[in-house]
C-alpha cells in the first residue's frame, strides 16, 4: 500500500478493503494467482504473494497499449498535451 | 485493553459489513493490515484513510458479490437443455413444418448457452480473441466437410430421418457458411487491428 502511495506521488491511498478487494478481483479474473500459502513470519507479520499470470501479462500489455494510444490520440488533438511528461 | 487491541477490536467488528466470502477470504488479513497501520502512524489518520476505505469498498464488494452470483451458470444450463430438448425433439418427433422451429430454437439456446458460459469465464486479452478468427474460419469447412460425409455414409434404416435429412442439411450448410464468412471478417478487423496498433507503436516511440 505504502509502495501505490510512492508510485503514485501520494495521489492514491489505498485502504485495506480496497487492496484485498482489487486482489480478489484480479483473482477471480484470472489475472494474477497466489503463489504460495499464507506464510506466517517470525516477528508475526502475515503475508500473501500473488504472480501475474500469463493471461494477466497480456491484459497488461495490452492496457498499456491502449493508454499509450489514447495520450497519442490526446496529444494529437491538443499539441503539447503529450510532451508535459516527457 | 491497550488502545492499539481497541482500534484492532473496532475494525475487527466493522469488516463484518462485508460480505461473509470476502470476510472468510481475507478479514484476517484486513485486520493484519489495519494493525501494521496503526503501528506505523498515527491512529486518527489511520482511521480517516478506513472511514474512507469501508465507505468505498465495503458497497463495492457487496454490488459484486451480488452481481456474481452463479446467474451465469444456470443461463447456460437452462439455455443448454433447451437447445438439447429442441434437437432431440427435431430429430425424433420433428415432421416437415414443425422441424425448422424445433431447429431455430436449438441454435438460439445453444447460443446463448455459449454467449452465457463466456460471459462467465475470466477476462481474456483483447490479443488473445483477436488471434483465434482462424479458428472460426476453419469451422466453417469443417462442418461442411462433416455434413458432406454425412450425406455420404449410408444410414440405417432405423436412423433414416427422411425430410428431416433435408432441413438439417440446410441448417449445417447456412451456418458453416455464417461461420466462413464471420471469421473471414474477424481475420480482417483482426490484421487491420494489428496493423493500426504497429503503425502507432511506431508513432509513439517516434514522438
Amino acid at each position: 500500500m505504502r509502495r501505490v502511495e510512492e508510485l503514485s506521488a501520494g495521489a492514491v491511498r489505498m485502504g485495506p478493503g480496497t487492496l484485498y478487494g482489487t486482489l480478489n478481483r484480479l483473482l477471480g479474473d484470472g489475472l494474477i494467482i497466489e503463489t504460495t500459502d499464507r506464510v506466517e513470519r517470525e516477528d508475526n507479520e502475515r503475508r500473501r504473494y500473488y504472480q501475474l499470470t500469463a493471461n494477466g501479462t497480456a491484459v497488461a500489455h495490452d492496457e498499456l497499449a491502449r493508454l499509450r494510444n489514447l495520450v497519442g490520440q490526446l496529444s494529437w488533438l491538443q499539441p503539447g498535451l503529450g510532451s508535459a511528461g516527457s | 485493553m491497550t488502545a492499539r487491541n481497541a482500534h484492532l477490536a473496532v475494525y475487527r467488528r466493522m469488516t463484518r459489513l462485508y460480505p461473509s466470502s470476502f470476510r472468510q477470504d481475507y478479514g484476517e488479513d484486513l485486520v493484519a493490515l489495519f494493525a501494521k497501520q496503526v503501528d506505523d502512524e498515527s491512529p486518527g489518520r489511520v482511521w480517516a484513510r478506513t472511514i474512507r476505505d469501508l465507505a468505498v469498498s465495503v458497497p463495492f464488494q457487496r454490488l459484486e458479490t451480488h452481481m456474481n452470483r452463479p446467474s451465469s451458470h444456470l443461463l447456460t444450463g437452462v439455455f443448454g437443455v433447451l437447445a438439447a430438448t429442441a434437437t432431440l425433439l427435431a430429430l425424433t418427433l420433428g415432421t416437415g413444418p414443425a422441424m425448422p422451429v424445433f431447429l431455430i430454437v436449438a441454435l438460439f439456446g445453444s447460443a446463448t448457452a455459449v454467449w452465457s458460459w463466456q460471459t462467465g469465464q475470466p477476462v481474456r486479452a483483447d490479443r488473445a480473441a483477436g488471434r483465434s478468427w482462424w479458428k472460426v474460419l476453419l469451422a466453417g469447412p469443417a462442418l461442411a466437410a462433416v455434413t458432406f460425409a454425412a450425406m455420404a455414409v449410408p444410414w440405417p434404416q432405423a436412423m433414416d430421418l427422411g425430410d428431416n435429412a433435408y432441413w438439417l442439411v440446410l441448417v449445417a450448410f447456412i451456418t458453416s457458411l455464417t461461420l466462413a464468412a464471420t471469421g473471414l471478417l474477424l481475420g480482417i478487423v483482426a490484421v487491420v487491428d494489428r496493423r493500426r496498433a504497429l503503425l502507432e507503436g511506431q508513432d509513439w516511440n517516434r514522438a
